[in-house]
């Protein structure tokens, strides 16, 4: 037993030693091949370790500052205008839900929301706005950067967070007083004055012009009732999938059995913009992902053809000698699928040392479209990165190189030993 | 007890005297009506035409004849690297199926070794690699298979070259590793393509006798294919090919 295996290690070494030297014959070609590998890998796996961070900075936004991990709504929220009056939650049921869901162990903390859109002003200016009211300690936890003044607090209940180009459009800073208008949900004209607690920042420009943040007090005496829109419900941050997964599961039974006339949506279903960006991202990364694995098929299977034509008598001598037609195509795919290896390690390492260079000199890409800060320019590779990077280029080279090594193995023996 | 074991070694040291010999007996090759066509342009050309051969164990044979005569097909359908357009090869009585790709491998593998004009080493690999490689699927065994190689390198006098690649040794020296390489899998019969046609005539009379040798104490059965008067010297039969006929066949 200890003997076959002893052999069967000695016949996988000589079957590498022999790719590598078959492959060293010709090293401008393999270089040129390994090269190409290179920048393939190298790009594939700087390009997704970009997409992986924007897509954990979105997630992360998306999750603790916009959407929670769950919502639960009266049935149609979610499908209705944000701002509607339709699917309006009164206080008391929403409390009971609150407490009942808070009951779990998995569950951090839940937000309430009210949703209204009106006109803020002062005797100068005046713009619309879409407001969003919380009470100030849960709401302060998803609150944007502020770079002036203060969160919400529940000793300012008129304290309102104002975007920073909302801001300079009316003119205002910190400390300094507005009216806020809306229509009630009875129809009536409600105003009420409000002070800027603080201005804050976010990645998107048309949400600094458009969104303010104020207490459920302000919102509720500008509405006339004590009522939210929606439940946010966030987890503890160390969850795993599974414990996740079977909150998500408890919480649905709940809302399912006891409050019919309520639904629970995940983040995933609510984040729309989130899910625009990262299926463009995905689908950039599947088309110049495509575009390089096919420049680094055709070298692989260009370099194998080359290899096998310079290599017809020596095909010819191996198949006089006793192996079979099999055994030849192996050969040749070793070698493709060795080219494939170094070229993909070699990328990786590459990548890998680049990625945390480029991450050390903390450079930056031009604003974003709706955005006035520079991106920064980070990449965060992650092992899938590497081993998917690593897994294509070897099915790649184990398909680029079976054409060329079939062809090799199907030659006729007197045809390959007569060949100059 | 003693006395019994002894019996026991005996007899089957008959047995197996009686299969040598009556494989001795035997033909290793038979061809029937054997004719192989080439195409020039748009006209056929005769290879072989209507050849009838047997092959028995340990001759020592060599065919002759001037350049496009015929030998060197002939040593290809031999070798099963080449098939016939018309007749039947047979070997050891079994006729051969040319369909079956695998059959005629593994023959190839295990009956037949090859002695080319360019001795066709593997550059890549060194003189003890180049013979490892055809032994590699048949004898797993790494001990042996080693053992076997350096026998193999003994005889044919390079097992102080076995660690040299094929671009440092002399052209005789690449034969001798040819030979080795043919001779190391115990085929039943080795083929020799104008073997001594790349060589001066001192490392081609070398060639030769290590040929002779292996014939003569390891009873190994040769077909060279050559018109190298020399080689016809030493040949037990001799076979003259012309226009694709066999115009002589002696036993000498």
């Amino acid at each position: 037993m200890k003997t076959l295996l002893l052999s069967k290690l000695y016949g996988f070494y000589q079957f590498f030693k022999l790719s590598f030297f078959n492959i060293w014959r010709n090293r401008r070609r393999t270089v040129i091949t390994v090269t190409s590998i290179c920048i393939g890998t190298i790009t594939f796996v700087l390009l997704n370790g970009y997409i992986e961070i924007i897509s954990q900075g979105l997630k992360n936004d998306a999750v603790m500052k916009q959407y929670g991990h769950m919502q639960i709504g009266m049935k149609g929220y979610f499908d209705a205008d944000s701002n509607s009056y339709h699917h309006l939650i009164d206080m008391k049921k929403a409390e009971i839900i609150k407490n009942e869901i808070y009951q779990l162990d998995s569950v951090d903390y839940i937000n309430m929301r009210l949703h209204l859109a009106g006109i803020i002003g002062n005797n100068k200016e005046s713009t619309v706005f879409l407001s969003i009211a919380g009470f100030p300690d849960t709401e302060n936890l998803m609150a944007p950067t502020l770079v002036e003044g203060n969160l919400l607090s529940d000793d300012d209940p008129y304290g309102i967070l104002m975007g920073r180009s909302m801001a300079t459009k009316l003119g205002v800073k910190s400390g300094d007083s507005l009216l806020v208008f809306v229509t009630s949900e009875s129809g009536s004209q409600e105003a009420i004055q409000v002070n800027v607690r603080g201005i804050y920042e976010a990645l998107m420009k048309e949400q600094e012009k458009v969104i303010i943040f104020m207490s459920l007090k302000a919102g509720s005496d500008l509405l006339l009732e004590t009522k939210i829109h929606h439940i946010l419900i966030f987890f503890r941050t160390d969850l795993t999938d599974k414990a996740i997964h079977e909150t998500k599961q408890k919480i649905n039974s709940i809302i399912k059995e006891k409050y019919p006339d309520f639904e629970v949506k995940e983040w995933e279903e609510l984040a729309v913009f989130y899910k625009q960006i990262i299926g463009l991202f995905n689908g950039v990364s599947l088309v110049i992902g495509t575009i390089l694995f096919i420049v680094i098929s055709f070298n692989i299977q260009n370099t194998m053809q080359m290899s096998i034509i310079e290599r017809y008598r020596e095909i010819g001598t191996m198949r006089a000698m006793g192996s079979s037609r099999l055994e030849i195509i192996l050969d040749f795919i070793g070698e493709g699928i060795l080219i494939g290896i170094i070229g993909s390690i070699i990328g990786v390492v590459i990548a890998l040392s680049l990625g945390e260079l480029l991450n050390h000199l903390k450079l930056f890409l031009p604003p974003g479209p709706g955005q006035d800060k520079p991106t920064p320019l980070v990449f965060y590779i992650t092992w899938i990165i590497v081993f998917k990077a690593i897994f294509i280029n070897l099915v790649i080279s184990l398909i680029a190189s079976y054409f060329p090594a079939r062809r090799g193995g199907k030659l006729k023996i007197i045809t390959a030993l007569k060949f100059v | 007890m003693l006395k019994l074991e002894k019996n026991s070694i005996k007899e089957t040291f008959m047995n197996n005297l009686i299969t040598y010999k009556s494989n001795q007996e035997k033909d290793f090759f038979e061809f029937k009506n054997i004719s192989k066509f080439y195409k020039s342009g748009k006209i056929n050309v005769v290879g072989l035409q209507n050849i009838n051969l047997k092959i028995s164990y340990g001759d020592f044979i060599v065919i002759g004849g001037i350049s496009g005569s015929g030998k060197s097909t002939l040593l290809n359908l031999m070798g099963l690297i080449d098939q016939p357009d018309q007749g039947d090869i047979f070997i050891e009585n079994k006729k051969i199926n040319y369909n079956n790709d695998r059959l005629t491998t593994e023959i190839r593998k295990n009956k037949i070794g090859f002695i080319f004009q360019n001795f066709n080493l593997i550059p890549t690999l060194t003189v003890f690699e180049n013979i490892e490689y055809s032994l590699l699927k048949s004898i797993k065994e790494i001990k042996r298979r080693h053992l076997i190689i350096n026998q193999a390198l003994e005889k044919v006098g390079i097992l102080n070259l076995s660690k040299r690649y094929p671009e440092e040794i002399s052209g005789g020296q690449q034969q001798r590793t040819s030979i080795a390489r043919a001779f190391a899998k115990s085929p039943s019969i080795i083929l020799a393509d104008e073997p001594t046609a790349n060589l001066d005539s001192g490392n081609g009379e070398n060639i030769l006798e290590i040929m002779k040798t292996m014939n003569i104490e390891e009873r190994v059965t040769f077909v060279i294919a050559t018109h190298d008067s020399s080689i016809m010297k030493m040949a037990k039969r001799k076979i003259i090919v012309s226009d694709g006929k066999i115009i002589k066949d002696t036993r000498i």
